[in-house]
């Protein structure tokens, strides 16, 4: 056989002119072109069935560890780092028993959790029967859309970007615009629009399955490894506490934050409403009791969070006011300026249990049910 | 902006729509101007100035060479072409290699002296639109060219984005015909280079973003590391660099043919070269010749003895090396070309007198050419002297200190085994055909398909094409 030269190495030969009308052409082009696409979509599909879930720090690990053990839990505390490093679910399940309601909680924090990524997060943890699950407790906080700069780059910033996570993004995002434009506020919007993208290049990215291959090989790399390090959030039922101590500038920031406290709602960024109603009503389907809660930090943003609660009639328990919980704002039981330490983990886990025992229904205070947020402050 | 980047398909559908719509040609290459232009201001808009001003000069010492008679004057334009173009070369790129270089020979010489290195960035494209417009008035100068008389002409081919910043390195003589016309979607030959471009994609986007991050683990530490290891990730690197050059060239021709333009062939299966000389016959293809034809021709190429000869092959192949960028493992691997090459006229004058030799070439000519171009490779990317020194020890000598071995998943091994078994086949033809054999539906719906294979092997992050850093 005569060698060939590459592709690029042919030489120039023009094909003979094409025949027929531009019209005709067009149409021919515009067919191809959607048998190409139709061509790539059933591929995408066809081949995306064959994966298991993206391997991601944190997420992967508890939701395999709770798949495991569902029969083993009632109750699921699910948040951000919030939730992560200031419950501990050993000494929440001591508390409610103390109350009078039994509960085995496993800790779902999951630092840096974003509103879109808890709906996947709860309609993943959902698609398993879980029989024994009475209540819920999710950190209501977790505006967030913008993916944080840690993320970049990592499976973690694109695992949940399927197509309704996605949309609901989309529709929340466009909603804001609206509002902005009706507000006059239209220096935010490529701000929006940037970040729309993002989340539209993420989807495309995760439909595609770019890189499954590289990653499962990489993957299969680093487990071949000889010095294997514990994955993040393998933790004795999902509860990492922090030892530290504020310190140096940190402390000094702290106090003058808590000086400069001023009780008023702070702005926040996008509520996503249609993705909160629909994790909200797959809640209710199980039959397990949600509960919501603010966590005890200076100056949260919750301008549009306790409305919103409350136009939801949510069970809201709000943690954010030094007036009146002020062991949670002391300086020795804060790790930094967002989070407590280990000690501070301990009170304020105490404090939640007893009012998440107080209104849960098997508890003889549960007639103490509240319909706003601000009640419960 | 990479080739293989979600931005670059948006962009490149874009001015794929917008260039087929606009009838007039002027309309079209403005567009492609200004394109070109924003392609490049991507990466830093400051350097388009640079970009500007080179294409200006240019433009008028073409025009001024395009009147004048008088040689004298003529020699001077084209010495102040080269001047100035040589000059931006030198100062981006070998000013601090210079500096270092001074530094180190005073010091050695037991001069005490602090030179200090300048904080310069090499803007990206430099070597290769700086050789491509060098190439325009040297045209003009040996009376092969007219001078342009619009200076669009001379602006769209010198900044025309798939060839801007890695090349190929595009002749005026090769471009400039074409921009006259108007080109006609109707000649678009679409499937070729659509092919074309979905295999410079899996070269660089699966092969090569594959290969490097062990190549990079191993020249992080060559003398840490095994014989094995060393094989390994030489032989990787030898794919790296050609799969992500060549996958770059093969992107850009396929861009450049959607547009209706044609571009400069740049590499033709050059591992299976059986003779150094050969390897420059079908690896950069569009740098040997230039090389050749600017530099190799004007030193008095092969017109004086023996020795002349080997002086120029040597010079050429040196500077070639030092083209790459400013560091002295450039020049040694040019070196070891330019030895091989002189080694190879060598060969020829005596093989005849050696009893079998030329058989055993038959055999052996393939192999012995990519161990030796893989050698030279070693220099090509270690960082320093020790390393690729280290490196040498292992590959060739098979010594070696260092325990540790490359963290290489198998199966990577076996389809890298795979690759190369593909692509001995499609040297061999194997591929060049069947498929433009295919009715145009099953064509695009396969198409289509390959593409959602291809991506599941892509990298989430890419690192930028080797050959931008030159």
């Amino acid at each position: 056989m005569k060698p060939s030269t590459e592709a690029h190495g042919e030489a120039v030969t023009l094909p003979p002119h094409r025949s027929g009308s531009f019209a005709s052409w067009a149409g021919k082009t515009i067919v191809c072109a959607a048998l190409a696409a139709a061509g790539f979509a059933a591929t995408c599909l066809v081949t995306g069935r064959f994966f298991p879930m993206r391997q991601v720090d944190e997420v992967s690990t508890k939701l395999q560890y709770f798949r495991a053990h569902q029969d083993e839990f009632d109750t699921l505390l699910i948040g951000s780092s919030h939730v992560y490093t200031q419950i501990d679910p050993t000494t929440f399940d001591a508390t409610m028993s103390e109350q009078g309601v039994e509960s085995h909680s496993y800790n779902f924090g999951i630092t840096g959790l974003s509103m879109p990524e808890l709906y996947w997060l709860v309609d993943h943890i959902l698609q398993t029967p879980t029989p024994r699950l009475k209540r819920v407790i999710i950190e209501f906080g977790s505006d967030r859309t913008i993916i944080p700069d840690l993320f970049k780059g990592t499976a973690r910033e694109s695992y949940w970007h399927d197509f309704p996570r996605t949309w609901i993004v989309t529709r929340d995002l466009a909603t804001l615009a609206a509002r902005n434009l009706r507000n006059g506020k239209p220096g935010e919007l490529p701000e929006l629009g940037s970040d729309l993208l993002e989340h539209w290049k993420l989807c495309l990215s995760n439909a595609t399955n770019i890189g499954r291959v590289n990653e499962l090989i990489a993957a299969t790399t680093r487990t071949a490894g000889k010095h294997p390090v514990a994955p993040a959030g393998s933790e004795p039922r999902g509860f990492h506490p922090l030892p530290q101590h504020l310190t140096g500038k940190t402390l000094e920031t702290w106090r003058q934050k808590l000086a400069d406290h001023d009780h008023a709602p702070h702005p926040n960024g996008i509520i996503l409403r249609s993705a909160f109603e629909r994790m909200l009503a797959q809640l209710q389907s199980t039959g397990a009791q949600p509960f919501f809660f603010i966590s005890p930090n200076i100056d949260p943003a919750t301008v549009e969070t306790i409305p919103f609660a409350e136009s939801e009639h949510l069970k809201l328990l709000a943690f954010d006011s030094p007036t009146l919980y002020p062991q949670l704002f002391r300086e020795e039981n804060r790790a930094d300026l967002p989070h407590l330490n280990a000690g501070g983990a301990e009170i304020f886990t105490r404090i939640l249990a007893t009012q998440v025992a107080q209104n849960s229904p098997a508890s003889a205070s549960s007639q103490n049910q509240f319909t706003s947020a601000h009640a419960l402050r | 902006m990479l080739f293989v980047e979600f931005r670059f398909f948006f962009f490149f559908a874009f001015v794929f729509l917008v260039y087929w719509t606009l009838r007039n040609n002027t309309a079209r290459k403005v567009f492609l101007l200004l394109a070109s232009y924003f392609f490049y201001a991507c990466w830093d808009w400051r350097f388009l100035f640079l970009l500007i001003g080179s294409t200006t000069l240019d433009y008028t010492i073409g025009r001024l060479l395009g009147h004048m008679q008088d040689r004298r004057k003529r020699q001077g334009l084209v010495a102040m072409s080269l001047c100035v173009n040589l000059g931006l070369l030198g100062f981006f790129k070998y000013c601090n290699f210079f500096i270092g270089s001074a530094s180190t020979m005073l010091a050695w010489l037991g001069i005490p002296a602090s030179l200090h290195t300048l904080h310069i960035i090499l803007p990206v494209g430099l070597s290769f639109y700086t050789f491509q417009s060098m190439s325009y008035t040297l045209e003009i100068y040996r009376g092969h060219l007219e001078p342009v008389r619009k200076p669009l002409d001379l602006a769209f081919f010198v900044a025309f984005f798939p060839q801007l910043v890695a090349g190929p390195i595009v002749r005026a003589t090769t471009f400039l015909p074409q921009v006259h016309e108007a080109r006609q979607l109707a000649y678009v030959a679409f499937r070729p280079a659509l092919a074309l471009f979905l295999i410079g994609f899996i070269k660089k986007a699966c092969i090569a973003e594959n290969a490097a991050p062990f190549v990079d683990q191993f020249f992080a530490s060559p003398h840490s590391y095994t014989v094995l290891s060393a094989w390994i990730a030489t032989l990787l690197y030898a794919v790296q660099i050609y799969c992500d050059f060549s996958g770059y060239t093969d992107m850009a021709i396929a861009c450049a043919r959607l547009l209706g333009y044609e571009l400069t062939v740049n590499f033709n299966f050059p591992y299976f070269a059986d003779s150094v000389t050969d390897f420059w016959r079908r690896w950069h293809i569009s740098l040997s010749t230039w090389l050749r034809d600017y530099l190799y021709i004007s030193l008095g190429g092969n017109r004086g003895g023996k020795w002349f000869t080997y002086r120029n092959l040597m010079l050429t192949m040196l500077l070639g090396g030092l083209w790459h960028g400013g560091a002295w493992t450039f020049v040694v691997w040019g070196g070891l070309h330019g030895l091989a090459l002189i080694i190879h006229r060598e060969w020829q004058r005596v093989r005849e007198w050696i009893p079998g030799a030329v058989a055993a070439m038959r055999w052996l000519a393939v192999p012995i050419t990519f161990y030796w171009v893989c050698i030279a490779w070693i220099f090509f990317r270690a960082t320093n002297f020790q390393d690729a020194l280290d490196t040498v020890q292992r590959f060739v000598l098979f010594h070696a200190k260092g325990k540790h071995l490359l963290s290489l998943e198998p199966r990577l091994l076996l389809f890298f085994a795979g690759v190369a078994i593909i692509h001995y086949l499609n040297f061999r033809g194997v591929f060049s055909q069947w498929w433009r054999r295919l009715p145009a539906p099953v064509f695009a719906a396969g198409y289509g398909s390959a593409v959602a294979i291809v991506l599941l092997f892509v990298p989430v992050k890419y690192t930028p094409f080797i050959y931008f850093q030159f």
